[in-house]
């Protein structure tokens, strides 16, 4: 073993070396197998001081998300929110027709020219964020939201697909605004909860607190409503009616989600099972029609989404095989 | 994929920890060597890193960021490092004005991170290492570490662990060659993706002999 080439390359490696082991290091250099080795001692050397930081880093990390306020840091369990406890009672129904064709095809190139954030939630799984305005939104499995960067500057528009519970902050000089792919909703400060997800005909929007004006994408109608809280609009995509329906009895139904409760009340079998889907991430197919209109009311927490079919299963009448994600009910 | 600066900062004020992680790992052992360099100990420096940190996720709906997001950290570390040495009366002159510390082209960010090597080859790579270097004779190993994972100067190694220079010199080249010896399937990799590292060494070195 050569001493001198290796407490040379030692000291080039610490970054010490004198000039005189430069100008010998340089020498040895000219030689194919010095220059390979030298590579390679430094390659070690190097990753080694990497894989050191990283280390490093993995450990400062975890010091420093254990001393970050958990309430503001870690995703915030969805729990009771205040602004859910409020009653009254009305039941009222109006119709707004709408033709949507013009209001689509708005919708479209409003939606690739604000492309810039967009968050995607997968399914089974739920999140809530803050918007630059301070606007909690809570998004339910498989739902996204989509806004512009200059959000905030001139107006407050963000797009929906899937359901989302707003709580929007009051700024009256900066309109908020809701898009779905059919109805627009303009808030005037408030809490509400708008579910319209591609694969469905309903888009449902119930409010909670405060007042909000619903408008369809339509050329040829500029008619808006107003909504009152408590009440819930079903917008139909195939008819283009609205209806409006008081639904204090049951408001729970519709925001209980946010409270990471999967709750129905007399609710088919068909539907539930798209509800299902999503919540748990599943597959389920009904081979038998009859079953359909089986109707269930009940609640899951913590339930897996065995257990939930299973809990299904007692007070009915099916079977069901469950591989993987699929669920067969038969 | 890493997110750019911008990005991650408007990903944060979204209260997407993910970014927030991003951001942290992507500066951190910049952040924290140069914070070292104003309060001299690596724990003050980590503390400082860490309020600055926390102060961007508790007041993320407030930043405002007029410069790039990589100068606003240097600058706020630089601000924060001063107040602390304020706080202990330590004497600084002129410190203000001292912008040799701050030149975007000195920070360097780990190669891994910056030409986006694919993860799988660098955390296998990091897993082979790891091992080799664990399978090291143990005093060998601790001057090792020493060097390379707190990055001392081997006369500081000498000076911290009481020994001669010449026996730190001696177990780092043993560890060198017994690591060389066992990572021998992965020398090509690791030089070729390290290879960036040593030929700037080999430049700025001879510039300044």
């Amino acid at each position: 073993m050569d001493i001198e080439k290796n407490k040379n390359i030692i000291h080039f490696l610490d970054g010490n070396s004198t000039k005189k082991e430069w100008i010998e290091l340089q020498k040895l250099l000219q030689n194919a197998d010095n220059k390979k080795e030298l590579e390679e001692y430094e390659g070690i050397w190097n990753a080694a001081e990497i894989l050191g930081s990283k280390k490093n880093i993995d450990a400062s990390w975890k010091k420093l998300e254990n001393n970050l306020n958990t309430n503001t840091y870690q995703k915030r369990k969805l729990s009771n929110s205040p602004f859910l406890k409020i009653a009254a009672i009305f039941i009222v129904a109006f119709g707004l027709g709408i033709l949507f064709n013009y209001y689509t095809s708005n919708y479209k190139s409003l939606k690739t020219a604000l492309n810039n954030t967009k968050i995607q939630i997968p399914l089974g799984s739920k999140s809530n964020i803050t918007l630059p305005d301070g606007t909690k939104v809570w998004l339910n499995s498989g739902s996204s939201i989509q806004y512009s960067n200059d959000f905030i500057q001139n107006t407050r528009e963000v797009f929906i697909n899937g359901e989302a519970f707003f709580n929007v902050t009051d700024n009256k000089n900066v309109p908020f605004i809701v898009h779905t792919s059919h109805i627009n909703i303009k808030v005037h400060g408030t809490s509400f909860n708008i579910k319209s997800y591609e694969n469905e005909n309903i888009i449902e929007t119930t409010l909670i607190e405060g007042l909000i004006e619903i408008t369809g994408k339509n050329k040829n109608s500029s008619k808006s409503i107003f909504l009152k809280p408590e009440y819930k609009a079903s917008f139909n995509k195939e008819s283009n009616k609205l209806e409006i329906k008081n639904i204090k009895p049951e408001m729970y139904l519709y925001t209980s989600w946010i409270d990471n409760k999967f709750v129905f009340n007399n609710e088919s079998l068909k539907s539930l099972t798209t509800r299902l889907e999503r919540w748990y991430d599943l597959e389920i197919e009904i081979k038998n029609n009859e079953l359909f209109n089986l109707r269930f009311s009940g609640t899951f927490t913590n339930e897996t989404a065995e257990q939930a079919i299973h809990a299904l299963k007692l007070s009915s009448t099916f079977n069901y095989s469950i591989a993987k994600n699929k669920v067969i009910i038969y | 994929m890493p997110r750019e600066d911008k990005i991650l900062i408007q990903d944060i004020k979204l209260a997407d920890n993910s970014a927030f992680k991003e951001l942290f790992y992507k500066y951190y052992t910049a952040l924290h060597t140069y914070a070292i360099k104003f309060v001299n100990s690596s724990e003050i420096a980590e503390e400082i890193v860490h309020d600055l940190y926390t102060a961007i996720w508790n007041k993320k709906n407030e930043i405002k960021i007029t410069t790039s997001v990589k100068s606003y950290l240097y600058t706020s570390i630089r601000n924060r490092c001063i107040s602390q040495l304020r706080k202990k009366k330590v004497y600084f002159q002129r410190i203000d004005d001292d912008d040799e510390y701050f030149d975007e082209s000195k920070i360097i960010i780990p190669v891994s991170q910056e030409n986006g090597l694919s993860a799988l080859i660098a955390s296998e790579l990091e897993d082979k290492l790891m091992v080799a270097i664990e399978k090291l004779p143990e005093r060998c190993k601790e001057i090792f570490l020493l060097s390379r994972f707190k990055g001392l100067k081997q006369k500081e190694i000498a000076e911290e662990m009481n020994l001669s220079i010449n026996t730190v010199e001696k177990q780092i080249s043993r560890a060198l060659q017994k690591l060389r010896n066992a990572l021998k399937p992965y020398l090509p990799i690791i030089t070729l993706f390290l290879l960036k590292i040593f030929i700037f060494c080999t430049v700025y070195k001879f510039n300044i002999v």
